[in-house]
């Protein structure tokens, strides 16, 4: 290096050549990070992506999809034709119940062209008038072009896969609905607003009932009920924990004595491995009599209940409960199948985690959230207090909406993680449970690692990833109208 | 409620005193809420199965004096049961980590004191009886050998509890026995002798029988009895017997391994981001970061294949089951990277100009003068990488086989929890060790782990 340093000619000598020396210096810096995140972080996107479109057990019986790809176009060795484990889109059509491969593509295909026109339209409200008229039309022609790709394409138009598309545009008119509302004056923004939510209620009842039923009927039941699951779990974390953490976040910051304490007490759920903390609560969270959760809601007067070993919706467990109280005899009513799982709500199971899951995350989001009212100029609420505010109004007004960054970052960061999480989940999920506390990344783990089907485990894992996405992707928009940045 | 017409009324401060003591109550009750699994743990670790099932909320306080004799059950003056060693062959089969009990009983019209051995869901197990290797196995009740032992049959282990009389006096303190131990405390120093002597001639194969009786007083290790003693025989069998000892090895090496990698990796990595020019940094800095979103569910099946050598681009990669595997996936998470550049972007240029000027490289800039000036990033980064790696599970199922010398101590408990019974009380001797080097670390450096956390938290 040295040597190199004081050569005055040579490939590093001048202005030029240090830029040159520079960069090669940076990119051996580079080398090893860059290695490893693409073997480990890059590359198995792609490789996933080509393994979901197998029928992979453990390792392909027949030809893999590249072979066979350049054999049916006549390259390579026609023997790939003959055997072969590519599937295609097979996997996730299977999975997502879709009627067939064609229904898939066409679906894919015109969400694009309708993203397509949708752009084009934005564009057309920016542009001058005279290239307006011009992208309105090629906003049209592109809507057209979708409804006949989606008529062309074989399976889809007798499959009745184009329902979707009634249930997309009554949502889409919803949202243009609620768009023009707020342009209008109060009467009609009013009424506008009203048929907006009648039309979204309607195109979600519609989604459901028919679309989605269709795809449940069609599909992999066993990756629905996980999705679900997992919508359950996020659902009964992430709310419960912010405002607890919010409400302990807030006393503290009153200038509480000894704070640092309480703070590091609280801290030390989502400090300890969560492997071992799960453990613990498995056997809090225990079936016997004597198990400690079954000790507290003794006090509490109620039966001991089977916790992590219940597979039983708690909504129906609250029933037998409530029966069992009055002495009533109220049946659950007999429903079809997605509507079942969602209305049984969270196996008690289920619950059981999400419990676990607040324990760890409120010390976490309180820290956080500490951190945030630190931030909190205090001027304001003295100015404030000049005004005549009360403590509630301080809290609603200025606490809350100052705040609302560090309530968006949390949300997010809960959300994913719950989406995500797998370590206390597996330490804590009991055979009798069955799959009510199979969340989609333990069924994932379990698709590829008992059943073996690598393929279609990447595949849900895929479905699962763009699902984050999407996710992530909606509270981005939320939360660039919500929040407020100082 | 009247409203308080002077500020400073004495009905003023004793509101102000009562919400403000509601307050408190509600911060107490948090930190119990928070705390109280902690401790249930710890006290639970240190009880013996009956008492753990029985769901007492601390262990009795007379302890034996006798390791590993803690009869659980008595009835009518019998004892009923014992928790044997977990590691007891039958036949060739390993039965690690399962329960097995002793049942103990004086019948009633000879007056003879019996056993027989059952499993943890309470049926009997057949063994061959004591001192006869050779004759038929018997699941039904045998008499207790008045001069007792252990014989390894090789068939499996046969085994009687020593004289009545023993028994007799093990029933007035209480607790159960783990045969293996039982000798320790019932049987004379001879007896011990010929029973390892036995044990060391015959070979195993597989996993080695812990055949270490060294917390017997007989051979005087005094240590390994003080540890059993006093700090109680559930951790000396998770330790031992459950294996913990080479798990938290593995997990020590594993964490070491990992974070000396990542530093070195991040900071280099980070430092090129931060403070050198170079074509193409935006743009790999873009694809570096888009890892980040990634979900662990999508690489792991092509992760395992590149690991297991079926990777067509790197077919040499053979690192299944090895310490490669479970640490170098772990070396560059673009996270740290993220951290420490932003750190590094805010050392100031006039450093970098004045240390140019003394002569110094980019490789000695940042080794003299950027990494002193970031401690506290580098900590956050060394926290982090250390809670991920104690805590990984998913990846070091995917990348060991079942009953890897590389477990690290996440999958150890993982096994131990799925294969033992509901035997709570060495559960949580199995959880307090696998969090124990966590918590110490944490209440040592709680400021740089909380605000560490905090202050990246929000920024990342």
């Amino acid at each position: 290096m040295q040597n190199v340093e004081n050569a005055a000619q040579g490939p590093f000598a001048g202005k030029k050549g240090r830029a040159r020396k520079e960069a090669l210096t940076a990119y051996l810096f580079l080398l090893p990070a860059i290695l490893v995140i693409f073997v480990f972080g890059l590359w198995p996107v792609v490789h996933a992506l080509y393994v979901s479109l197998h029928k992979w057990n453990i390792r392909p019986q027949g030809s893999e999809c590249f072979p066979y790809w350049l054999a049916s176009v006549g390259l390579g060795s026609p023997q790939a034709l003959e055997k072969t484990d590519c599937l295609g889109i097979s996997n996730y059509v299977g999975l997502l119940g879709f009627e067939n491969v064609g229904a898939l593509a066409g679906m894919i295909a015109a969400i694009i062209l309708a993203a397509i026109a949708y752009s084009l339209w934005k564009r057309a409200r920016a542009a001058e008038d005279r290239n307006r008229g011009f992208l309105i039309g090629a906003g049209l022609v592109a809507v057209v072009a979708a409804f006949f790709l989606i008529r062309a394409i074989p399976g889809l138009a007798e499959s009745g896969e184009w329902t979707y598309l009634v249930s997309l545009g009554l949502f889409l008119l919803a949202w243009l609905l609620w768009k023009g509302a707020a342009r209008t004056d109060s009467i009609l923004n009013l009424v506008l607003r009203l048929v907006s939510v009648s039309a979204t209620i309607s195109a979600a009842m519609f989604f459901f009932f028919v679309d989605f039923q269709r795809m449940w009927n069609l599909g992999d039941q066993d990756f629905f009920k996980s999705l679900i699951f997992t919508v359950f779990y996020s659902m009964g974390t992430v709310p419960i924990q912010l405002s607890v953490s919010l409400a302990l976040a807030y006393i503290l910051f009153q200038g509480i004595r000894g704070r640092e304490a309480f703070r590091l007490l609280y801290f030390m759920p989502y400090i300890a491995p969560s492997v071992a903390t799960a453990v613990v609560f498995r056997r809090i969270f225990s079936l016997r009599d004597t198990g400690l959760m079954n000790k507290l809601i003794g006090l509490l007067g109620l039966p001991p209940l089977k916790w992590l070993h219940e597979a039983k919706g708690v909504n129906l467990i609250i029933l037998d409960l409530l029966n069992q109280a009055f002495g009533t005899n109220i049946t659950w009513p007999a429903l079809s199948d997605p509507l079942n799982v969602i209305l049984s709500g969270p196996s008690l199971a289920l619950v059981s985690i999400i419990i676990y899951n607040w324990w760890v995350f409120i010390g976490y989001d309180t820290v956080i959230y500490l951190a945030g009212l630190g931030s909190i100029p205090h001027e304001l609420y003295e100015a404030a207090e000049i005004d005549g505010a009360g403590r509630w109004s301080l809290f609603r007004r200025i606490t809350i909406p100052l705040l609302s960054p560090t309530t968006f970052f949390l949300t997010i960061i809960a959300t994913i993680g719950t989406f995500k999480a797998f370590n206390h989940i597996w330490m804590m999920k009991e055979l009798a449970a069955r799959e009510t506390v199979d969340t989609a990344s333990i069924l994932i783990f379990q698709t590829f690692r008992a059943d073996g089907q690598f393929g279609e485990a990447t595949a849900m894992a895929f479905i699962l990833f763009g699902i984050i996405l999407l996710l992530s992707q909606i509270q981005n928009r939320v939360g660039e109208k919500m929040v407020f940045y100082g | 409620m009247a409203e308080p017409t002077q500020p400073n009324s004495v009905w003023h401060r004793l509101r102000g005193g009562i919400s403000r003591s509601l307050l408190y109550l509600v911060l107490l009750l948090g930190a119990a809420i928070m705390v109280l699994p902690f401790l249930w743990m710890l006290s639970t670790s240190v009880m013996t199965i009956g008492e753990a099932n029985g769901g007492r909320l601390l262990p009795r306080v007379a302890r034996l004096t006798c390791p590993y004799v803690n009869l659980t059950k008595t009835v009518e003056g019998t004892v009923t049961s014992f928790v044997v060693a977990p590691e007891i062959r039958e036949g060739e089969q390993e039965l690690h980590t399962d329960s097995y009990y002793v049942e103990v009983r004086q019948e009633e019209q000879s007056g003879q004191w019996q056993f027989r051995l059952v499993n943890n869901k309470s049926k009997p197990v057949p063994i061959a009886p004591a001192g006869q290797p050779d004759a038929p196995l018997t699941d039904g009740w045998q008499a207790i050998n008045p001069t007792g032992g252990l014989v390894d049959t090789g068939r499996g282990l046969a085994f009687t509890l020593g004289p009545a009389g023993a028994y007799k006096a093990a029933t007035r303190r209480t607790g159960a026995a783990r045969t293996e131990y039982v000798n320790c405390c019932e049987y004379s120093s001879a007896v011990m002798e010929k029973h390892l002597a036995d044990r060391a001639e015959r070979k195993y194969t597989g996993r080695e029988i812990p055949t270490d009786l060294s917390n017997c007083r007989t051979t005087g290790h005094q240590l390994g009895y003080f540890f059993e003693e006093f700090i109680g025989g559930n951790y000396y069998q998770a330790w031992k017997t459950a294996n913990f000892r080479e798990y938290m090895w593995n997990s020590v090496r594993l964490t070491v391994i990992t974070l000396v990698g990542m530093l070195i990796i991040s900071t280099l990595a980070a430092y090129a981001f931060a403070r050198m020019t170079f074509p193409g940094r935006h743009l790999l800095f873009a694809l570096l970061l888009s890892t980040m979103m990634i979900p662990e569910t999508v690489t792991m099946i092509p992760n395992f294949l590149t690991v297991t050598g079926n990777n067509p681009f790197l077919p040499f990669i053979n690192w299944y089951d090895n310490w490669p595997a479970l640490t170098i996936p772990f070396m560059a998470g673009f996270f740290n990277i993220f951290l420490l550049r932003q750190f590094f972007a805010q050392i100031p240029d006039e450093l970098w100009d004045a240390a140019r000027i003394d002569g110094a490289g980019h490789l000695r800039f940042l080794i003299q003068v950027v990494l002193p000036l970031s401690k506290a990033p580098i900590m956050t980064v060394i926290i982090f990488g250390f809670i991920g790696s104690w805590n990984a599970l998913l990846w070091p199922l995917i990348a060991t086989k079942a009953g890897s010398s590389w477990w690290p101590i996440s999958v150890g408990l993982q096994n131990f929890v799925s294969e033992a019974g509901p035997e709570t009380h060495l559960w949580m001797a199995a959880a307090s060790i696998s969090m124990l080097p966590v918590l110490f670390l944490y209440f040592l450096a709680q400021k740089q782990f909380i605000e560490g956390i905090a202050t990246s938290g929000l920024k990342g």
